[in-house]
């Protein structure tokens, strides 16, 4: 715990160095937000096809815009990154740690610290009624609240789940940069992060459902916008998600542990 | 020729104080700290001189240089070189001119030296037959026939240093501005260098003008001084004269015997039972006349003379003038 | 000057062999962005059908120009989207001291032919395009895309030669510059009017993107017989000026003021 502190610490008052990056960070959200808003509504009020709402697809932009870093799957840590792509890793080895667990708290506190200094401004900014048809409604109901909490903290373990993956493919890879980039793209398109799933074909929808991906940023916002609400619902999609981290940080660990033996031998 | 008259520059530095708090008074008021860069500049130089710039750390070397070369625009004054306002007719006037700036790359990093070569040819519009000529000659030179077909990033820094250097020549400048050539350079690399820029001064009548801190570059190339300090020229004069005004020699002596007292003109600079160091300012007692006098005090050992150190003499030249 | 760039060309095809596995890696990083946005439009439609009486196939066509556009821009004018590099690392003074124009110096600084990944995908649909609709392969049609694709790359450079201007000005908020390029070619992955009617305003005539988006695409598809639309893009051309103008004076400021 203290070790996350410590790093949380250490990222967050990077992150505040670059304040006017950051500022434009806010404004670049911002201007993406609304664009696919327009985009999106466009749609859905051109046509009489059955889908999500929206009033409920605007409160899902602006949180996925508020949440960018968090559920960005391209935004890794940079020097876990380095110390695999320079053989630095034979290093690591040498110290007391699971090396598993201090790149996922290391990423973890990353993605907290970016996201902190932005969610902030574009919740507060976005729930300004002058928005007018593209102000953020707050959560549907008390309930659907504390679902989002809780569903927002599953899912973000399972994203660091799967980036630990990521990290660790990249570890025996010819390419690095090339399973960076591949897995990321994937992961962002198809958890939702160019479109919102509730946008998709029904079909791809479903067969979503029998991935990870469906149960990352997809869950905790359209539970707060109210387009998924049904309590039993929830609770069998939270049991999924459970699933999901089980069996991603078990194949992580394991692979982890087979990839760091080749380290060894081949002496990094 | 170069003729620079009265060139002041002051450039506006927006004033940061640490600390959050601060940082955002300054978001919404800047303060501004005028700083004079060159206060009243003006020297001559003659075709075909090789002249040292020098001064410490902020006096206002590069930014002369900038001047000269066209990059910057002074807030007063005139400078003429060979017939040009450097920074009026930019694309005219650098036609002439080469610059080699010392940390600083001007050369393509991933390809071959000799593509980098190419593009200048180019740009420069050098005419086929002068370019293969002189580029020969450059090559030979610096000796960098076997590495010029080597990509600049697998080259170590001297090898890198001579390539530029060649690269700044290639188009026979009459002018050439050089900053801080041999900084980092191996001890071989260093005398290559001087000797390619001494052999070309000598041959194209080239004007060099040389900043540097490094005193032996100067001791070898330069035979005339400009010193700068905090934006004004306080100096510009010959190094022999220099040398003479502060010339003092220091005689190390192992000797059996002990020396009561010095004579006018040695100074201590060490003591130690039967070795000393001596100063000796020869304006007041000639090298002949103070061996004559040890030599009546003492039975010598063993006699060492060396001179002073043109480090020194910057040295001494910086504290004469509180800079 | 023609040879001066064609030689800096030389120089960058040779570097480029030099790092062989990077160049193909981008360029399939690339192409792999492009093939997600596609199938995103490819989703939207299946769902929805349509989008203000736009098909597919007339989206897709807004898709490939602004793509090819923004691409073939981004190639060639990187040395001006990545120009504070150029400022930090004191490689314009070393522009300056050379007799050739500044701008064909900073042109020929960089050519990234990776970025034609992007371009790769969007002229695979371009035929596939033509393959299934045999009206667009009518004489006028054809020279309006071209104008089409033109202009896009006039109006992305001017954004880039816009930013390198800014950089000379402010080094901080360069950032926003790219909701620009970025952003407008996103935005023009779909013809302008279907958003609000302030955003193909503000395209229209602070930022001409409609005229080679929207417009000519109305001339593309029929839905106007005006030939006037056809020549909407040379508007871009008017573009430049601001753009070119911003740089002039930041380059003036360099010069009295230093890096």
């Amino acid at each position: 715990m203290r070790l996350y502190l410590a790093y949380f610490k250490m990222k967050f008052l990077n992150e505040i160095q670059y304040k006017v990056a950051a500022l434009a960070g806010i404004a670049t959200q911002f201007a993406w937000g609304f664009m696919y808003i327009m985009l999106f509504t466009t749609f859905i009020n051109n046509s009489d096809t059955n889908s999500i709402s929206s009033i409920q697809i605007v409160t899902y932009i602006w949180l996925q815009q508020a949440f960018y870093m968090l559920f960005a799957f391209w935004s890794v840590d940079k020097d876990i990154f380095d110390s695999i792509t320079t053989g630095n890793l034979a290093y690591e080895l040498t110290k007391p740690v699971d090396l598993y667990d201090v790149w996922f708290v290391k990423t973890f506190a990353l993605k907290i610290a970016k996201t902190a200094l932005r969610a902030l401004p574009i919740f507060l900014i976005c729930m300004l009624p002058l928005l007018g048809e593209f102000t953020m409604t707050a959560p549907v109901s008390i309930l659907a609240a504390i679902w989002f909490i809780i569903t927002m903290i599953f899912s973000t373990i399972l994203l660091l789940s799967y980036i630990m993956i990521i990290y660790v493919i990249t570890i025996t890879a010819i390419s690095p940069l090339g399973v960076k980039i591949t897995f990321s793209l994937i992961g962002d398109f198809f958890s939702g992060g160019l479109i919102p799933i509730p946008l998709m074909p029904d079909i791809v929808q479903t067969v979503l459902k029998y991935t990870p991906f469906y149960y990352i940023q997809n869950i905790p916002f359209n539970i707060y916008n109210g387009y998924i609400s049904d309590n039993l619902e929830i609770i069998k999609i939270i049991g999924i998600q459970v699933f999901w981290i089980v069996i991603l940080i078990a194949f992580g660990k394991w692979l982890m542990n087979r990839s760091m033996k080749k380290v060894v031998i081949q002496g990094g | 020729m170069i003729e620079l008259k009265n060139i002041t520059k002051t450039y506006k530095i927006r004033k940061r104080s640490a600390g959050f708090k601060n940082a955002f008074k300054t978001f919404f008021k800047k303060d501004y700290e005028i700083v004079k860069a060159l206060d009243n500049i003006s020297f001559k130089i003659n075709e075909g001189e090789m002249v040292g710039y020098i001064g410490p750390n902020g006096a206002g070397k590069s930014t002369t240089i900038k001047i000269m070369s066209g990059i910057l625009t002074p807030d007063s004054g005139q400078a003429n070189i060979s017939g040009f306002i450097p920074w009026k007719q930019r694309t005219k006037y650098v036609k002439d001119i080469g610059v080699v700036f010392g940390n600083r790359s001007g050369l393509w990093w991933d390809v071959p030296v000799d593509d980098s070569f190419e593009l200048l040819k180019n740009i420069y519009k050098i005419p086929d037959d002068e370019y293969d000529e002189q580029k020969a000659k450059l090559v030979k030179l610096l000796d960098i026939e076997e590495i010029i077909k080597i990509p600049t990033r697998q080259l170590s820094l001297g090898q890198r240093m001579r390539c530029e250097i060649a690269a700044a020549f290639l188009h026979k400048p009459k002018i050439v501005f050089l900053d801080e050539p041999t900084i980092g350079l191996d001890a071989v690399s260093k005398i290559a260098v001087r000797e390619f820029i001494k052999k070309i001064n000598k041959e194209d009548n080239t004007t060099i003008i040389l900043t540097t801190h490094d005193t032996q570059d100067i001791e070898a190339l330069t035979n005339r001084i400009i010193l700068i300090g905090k934006g004004k020229i306080l100096l510009d004069g010959k190094l022999s004269d220099l040398k003479k005004k502060f010339s003092k020699k220091y005689l190390t002596v192992e000797f059996n015997g002990n020396i009561d007292n010095l004579c006018d003109g040695l100074v201590y600079i060490e003591k130690h039972k039967g070795r000393v160091k001596l100063e000796l300012n020869e304006n007041i007692l000639p090298l002949a006349k103070a061996i004559a006098f040890l030599t009546s005090k003492i039975e010598i050992l063993d006699l060492e003379v060396d001179n002073t150190s043109v480090d020194d003499i910057v040295v001494k030249l910086y504290q004469e003038y509180g800079i | 000057m023609l040879k001066i760039y064609l030689t800096y060309f030389k120089i960058h095809i040779k570097s480029l062999l030099q790092y062989k596995m990077s160049f193909i890696l981008t360029a399939i990083g690339q192409a792999f962005t492009s093939m997600f946005s596609l199938l995103a439009i490819y989703f939207l439609f299946e769902k929805f059908g349509n989008i203000k009486g736009y098909t597919f196939e007339d989206v897709l066509i807004c898709f490939v120009i602004s793509y090819l556009g923004f691409s073939i821009s981004e190639c060639f004018f990187r040395g001006f989207d990545s120009f504070t590099s150029i400022i930090s690392n004191g490689e314009f003074d070393r522009i300056l001291v050379r007799p050739v124009s500044i701008m064909l110096q900073v042109l020929g600084s960089k050519i990234e032919f990776a970025k034609v990944g992007r371009a790769a995908l969007a002229i695979i649909i371009f035929i596939v395009l033509f393959c299934y609709c045999p009206y667009l392969l009518a004489i006028e049609k054809i020279i309006t895309m071209l104008f089409m694709i033109l202009g896009t790359v006039v109006i992305f450079s001017s954004l880039h030669i816009l930013k390198a201007g800014l950089t000379f000005f402010t080094i901080q908020s360069l950032e926003l510059m790219n909701i620009f390029t970025d952003g407008g070619r996103d935005l023009a992955q779909y013809p302008l009017n279907i958003y609000k009617k302030w955003v193909l305003n503000f395209f229209t005539y602070v930022l001409p993107l409609s005229m080679v988006n929207y417009y000519p695409l109305l001339y593309v598809l029929g839905k106007t017989s005006n030939r006037l639309y056809m020549f909407a893009p040379f508007v871009s051309l008017l573009f430049i000026l601001p753009c070119y103008l911003v740089w002039k004076l930041g380059v003036k400021k360099y010069q009295s003021v230093g890096s």
